[in-house]
């Protein structure tokens, strides 16, 4: 299969994009107290799914490289790892915006905000210990545990706003979702959308990565040829 | 049982015989009583289990990788691992060894603490007791497994405080929380039993993941 047919898919996003900027921006109405800010909580929320749909399949590729020892996997983690990572700057970002409006204040340090910087930093440390190891299988045997260990977060920061006092908003619970219907469509459509540019990421990323480890084989190659 | 308990008297007798240790975690732990004392002023005693739990904190970074790292300098780590009694002796002397140095950490400071601050020995409670052991085991635990990790990548430098530092927060977070509810006589039954399920937690993964960090 060509490159190009392989990325044809990616194009099939931008009317689901489309549709997600005109549900949030255009079909969904003002939050009666928030004003228009609450229209920060769709990307808000979208890119938060996005990080633990990410930060969830590099602790799935992390066992299976570890049950597996096969490298596929590993490169699987360490691309959903950093695009993980980067959303979750993004929902620090969205989360800081929207805080400033609804609170009055940029920080406060809530659990689910404090857990959500724990998680940032654990990932960005996760991603520079990748980049401190020369070899490449203990780098995949060191960082399956840590990813292992950094995915601890990830629960506790989903279940903080229910187990602690928080004023970060639950907007679904067991009873339903707290909001308008409309609002609530904006909600699904922007998450599938920010799904979909996750997929296409890790798609580019992962071709990325194949490529290196295609080099380094080639280095490895030509170095074992000089030397002997 | 014989290995085991052979690492944890050796790696004790080295602590207790090099005394740095020791002078380090004393002079950290001035060095935060007199700033909480100048910034807080007669606030200082509401913020006193934050103050405590830092200062193990940040000697526990100090201290925990230690054990590894003496192995690993000195090339042994490798000799102690084929000696008869397998590798798992090692990991439970040295997550003990990390273990019972923080308890002693906590057996010189908390006194000192609770003196200097004005707020009795009598806040020495069993609860509190709990807090400080399972406190120790979760700052021990969280820690040997990242001095592992640090040891298996070479043992960077920034490897230990960049993992380390994260990973503690939620152990620093219910211990400080506990210590505090207690301080006021409120029930830290919430906090506790968080503390026991993040010292869960982090006590199964290196027993699930460590063999994985022994390959070299």
């Amino acid at each position: 299969m060509t490159r190009r047919s392989q990325d044809g898919w990616i194009w099939g996003l931008l009317p689901l994009m489309g549709l997600a900027l005109f549900l949030n921006f255009v079909a969904s109405p003002d939050d009666r107290v928030l004003g228009p800010s609450q229209r920060i909580f769709y990307f808000h929320m979208a890119t938060a799914t996005a990080a633990g749909v990410a930060f969830t399949v590099t602790a799935g590729a992390s066992i299976l490289y570890l049950a597996t020892r096969n490298l596929r996997f590993d490169a699987f983690a360490a691309a959903s790892a950093e695009i993980g990572t980067v959303f979750t700057s993004m929902l620090l970002v969205t989360g800081i915006l929207w805080g400033r409006a609804a609170w009055g204040v940029w920080w406060t340090w809530d659990p689910r905000l404090t857990a959500t910087v724990i998680l940032w930093v654990v990932f960005m440390a996760y991603l520079m210990i990748r980049g401190w190891t020369e070899s490449r299988e203990r780098r995949a045997r060191t960082a399956a545990v840590l990813a292992l260990a950094a995915y601890v977060d990830v629960p506790i920061d989903y279940m903080t706003i229910r187990w602690w006092k928080s004023i970060h908003p639950v907007v679904i619970t067991t009873h339903g979702i707290h909001m308008a219907p409309s609002m609530v469509w904006a909600m699904f459509v922007s998450m599938a959308a920010m799904l979909g540019i996750y997929a296409a990421w890790m798609q580019l990323r992962l071709r990325l990565i194949r490529v290196e480890m295609g080099l380094d084989r080639v280095k490895q190659h030509l170095k074992d040829k000089l030397e002997g | 049982m014989h290995k085991f308990w052979a690492m944890v008297s050796k790696d004790l007798l080295l602590e207790a015989r090099q005394k740095d240790l020791w002078l380090v975690m004393l002079a950290f732990a001035l060095l935060d009583l007199f700033l909480a004392a100048f910034s807080f002023g007669s606030m200082a005693r509401s913020a006193a289990p934050g103050i405590l739990w830092m200062a193990f904190l940040y000697a526990g970074m100090l201290s925990i990788g230690r054990g590894f790292t003496r192995e690993s300098d000195d090339g042994t780590l490798l000799g102690i691992s084929l000696a008869p009694g397998g590798r798992w002796p090692v990991f439970w002397a040295k997550l003990a060894g990390a273990f019972l140095a923080l308890l002693a950490m906590e057996g010189i400071l908390v006194p000192l603490y609770l003196v200097l601050f004005g707020l009795g020995l009598d806040r020495l409670s069993v609860a509190f007791l709990a807090v400080l052991v399972l406190g120790a085991v979760g700052v021990a635990s969280v820690g040997i497994l990242m001095a592992a990790i640090s040891m298996n990548i070479g043992g960077h430098d920034a490897v230990m405080p960049v993992l380390l530092m994260p990973l503690l927060v939620p152990v620093a977070i219910l211990s400080v929380k506990a210590s505090m509810a207690l301080w006021v006589h409120q029930s830290a039954t919430f906090w506790i039993r968080g503390l026991g399920a993040v010292d869960a937690i982090f006590l199964a993964l290196p027993l699930l993941a460590f063999e994985y960090l022994w390959e070299g």
